[in-house]
């Protein structure tokens, strides 16, 4: 690729020690050797269990965590060796927007003085006033009109979708580069959970930055990649597994966990949903991150598993258009 | 614009509702309220006359003298003011030096961590372990080397004997609402320690704070009624603990005379400490905009 990606992971790991001084000490690699590219304006959807991992990389993307090993490159700069006001605008330019909207403002302040200061003190307004205007704007365009019944409110005066179109708000008050949406509309009702994915796409159009979309959720990965176009990521154990543009991973999935997923998306028709063959897993058990299983970390539920994947971690290769950890990725090529 | 002006005149509203639908706590304020007046104008109509008046000793209650008359012949219910003022102002700054000392204690050590939390808090747990009414007897015997305290030192004293549980409450409170997403938020926002700190985390402890303050009151009621009581601060002028002191001086629990004189302090104590534990009750629906439910 000629072009510099936005966002560069390279081998990075992090761990997390638990139990210390009285229990025995755990380490757990919640983040093992990952490497990814997120290009500009290009959306990619990590998908995974929970406790994967993927919120540690959305953190560690962000700079909320530094990585035990491993570099992760913004811009082509190392984020965690800038400078003080090239960090500031780092931060600047990637925002987060979390899982549960009721925990995610500032209970004891109102709208206008939680998403005010970021925009003063970050010199995009000059003061208050203009504060005040810029934030009506983008009141309205969440569609939370008229903005002014909105601006004086506190978070619990307001509805989960409502306090989600604020926070996305938020997130694009400074004209970020990069959102990581760590399970962004998992918390929504069915029934808004679609829509909010079109506002975040409609929010991209607009202010042009790239998302990294951390969900559990395959069937909303699917809707948002195939809608807004971008790359799938497949997150097992702290590892990926598989990672390619989206269409062609969700359309032809080469991993076994891959496709293991894919049924487990919910079809529109519940006959089809019914009848759908059950994937023939080992175990229904997710190993625990503390003892992850040795080789291939998905054999001892993988269906396909031989005796190689036991012994031999698989490599992160390039197949069939795509990155794939598999040893017989071939066997499932299409 | 947002005018700051109104928010606060409607908090104020706010809160008198909350303590009309709560008649307990109507009760609490109305106690504090009364003893508040008491404190600020009731010396303007009873003024302190510590003359003594042999020929009036241990009067029984009359209309010139409604609690009657002390062993020196002095009238109980103009002490009873007079000494009204110490009490809350020593209780009041012995709530803010409490809460002063706790906040910073406890927020330093609750943002910083590492080295410094532990540090700050095995000083603290050795405060917490010693006894704190002999720690507290000790403080005040030893640092007045003779000479009378003023208002503020007995608060200072009984303040620093008071903070360590605050403060390790608040230390607890400020690490729980550290991990909440929104700070999480506002560190990407770019907004900064001091932002983060004092806009978004000591907001979220304000509910907290008062709620501690309340306490501390009755606290610093109890701890001042002890010094003075037991006679181990030296003070000139009239308070109810020095009453309580002069009363047991007298030997007040086998004169049947006195009485009144030795009941009417602890009477005052007991109704100002009770008013004070009502009205902290309402304060956590005050402060905390979750559970307000009309503005």
């Amino acid at each position: 690729m000629s072009e510099e990606p936005l966002l560069k992971i390279v081998k990075v790991t992090k761990k997390f020690v638990k139990g210390g001084l009285l229990s025995p000490k755990k380490t757990v690699r919640a983040v093992d050797d990952v490497s990814l590219e997120i290009g500009r304006v290009e959306n990619v959807a990590l998908v995974g269990e929970s406790g994967c991992g993927k919120s540690t990389l959305g953190k560690l993307t962000l700079g909320l965590l530094k990585p035990d090993s491993g570099t992760i490159l913004f811009e082509g700069k190392d984020i965690w060796s800038l400078k003080k006001e090239e960090f500031a605008k780092f931060r600047r330019n990637a925002q987060i927007i979390h899982q549960d909207p009721y925990t995610s403002l500032n209970p004891v302040r109102t709208i206008f003085q939680s998403l005010a200061p970021p925009l003063i003190r970050n010199k995009e307004v000059p003061n208050r006033k203009a504060a005040y205007e810029r934030l009506r704007e983008l009141l309205t365009m969440v569609g939370l009109t008229p903005p002014e019944d909105f601006l004086n409110r506190y978070p619990a005066r307001m509805s989960g979708g409502q306090m989600q179109r604020i926070i996305l708000a938020r997130a694009v008050s400074l004209g970020p580069k990069y959102i990581v949406a760590d399970e962004a509309v998992s918390m929504l009702d069915a029934s808004l959970r679609l829509g909010a994915v079109d506002l975040m796409l409609e929010l991209q159009k607009k202010f042009g930055m790239s998302y990294l979309f951390i969900t559990h959720d395959l069937g909303i990965a699917r809707y948002f990649i195939l809608k807004g176009s971008g790359k799938v990521a497949m997150m097992y154990l702290g590892s990926i597994v598989e990672a390619g543009e989206g269409d062609s991973v969700i359309q032809r999935p080469i991993h076994p966990y891959t496709q293991v997923m894919m049924t487990a998306i919910s079809l529109p028709d519940p006959k089809l949903t019914r009848n759908r063959p059950i994937p023939n897993l080992r175990s229904l058990e997710v190993p625990r991150l503390e003892q992850v299983p040795s080789g291939c970390k998905f054999h001892p539920r993988c269906p396909y598993a031989e005796k190689v994947c036991e012994e031999k971690v698989p490599e992160l290769r390039s197949f069939d258009s795509r990155l794939v950890a598999c040893h017989f990725a071939e066997r499932f090529a299409h | 614009m947002i005018s700051r002006k109104s928010g606060q005149f409607k908090r104020l509203t706010y809160a008198f509702k909350v303590f009309r639908r709560k008649p307990t706590s109507m009760a609490g304020l109305i106690i504090v309220v009364f003893f508040t007046l008491m404190a600020l104008i009731g010396p303007f109509f009873f003024p302190l006359d510590i003359r003594a008046y042999p020929a009036k000793r241990y009067l029984p209650p009359s209309w010139q003298h409604p609690l009657g008359t002390d062993p020196y012949g002095r009238d109980v219910l103009m002490q009873i003011i007079n000494g009204s003022r110490d009490a809350l102002l020593i209780a009041a700054l012995t709530g803010l030096v409490t809460i002063f000392i706790a906040t910073v204690i406890g927020v330093s050590s609750g943002i910083l961590g590492g080295l410094f939390d532990e540090v700050l808090m095995r000083i603290t747990e050795i405060f917490l372990i010693l006894p704190q009414y002999p720690l507290l007897l000790l403080i005040a015997a030893i640092l007045p080397a003779g000479r009378e305290l003023t208002l503020f030192e007995v608060s200072l004293i009984i303040g620093i004997v008071q903070w360590p549980g605050t403060a390790r409450a608040i230390r607890s409170q400020v690490l729980a609402i550290r991990e909440r997403p929104f700070i999480e938020a506002a560190r990407c926002l770019n907004l900064g320690s001091l932002h983060i700190i004092f806009r978004e985390i000591i907001p979220n402890l304000t509910p907290y704070l008062v709620m501690n303050f309340f306490l501390a009151l009755t606290g610093g009621i109890y701890s001042q009624v002890i010094l003075f009581s037991l006679g181990i601060l030296r003070f000139t002028s009239i308070n109810w603990g020095v009453m309580i002191n002069i009363a047991m001086g007298e030997s007040a629990l086998i004169n049947p005379k006195a009485w009144i004189y030795l009941f009417s302090p602890i009477v005052c104590i007991v109704l100002l400490q009770t008013g004070l534990v009502l009205i902290s009750s309402a304060l956590e629906e005050v402060f905390n905009p979750r559970l307000r439910t009309e503005e």
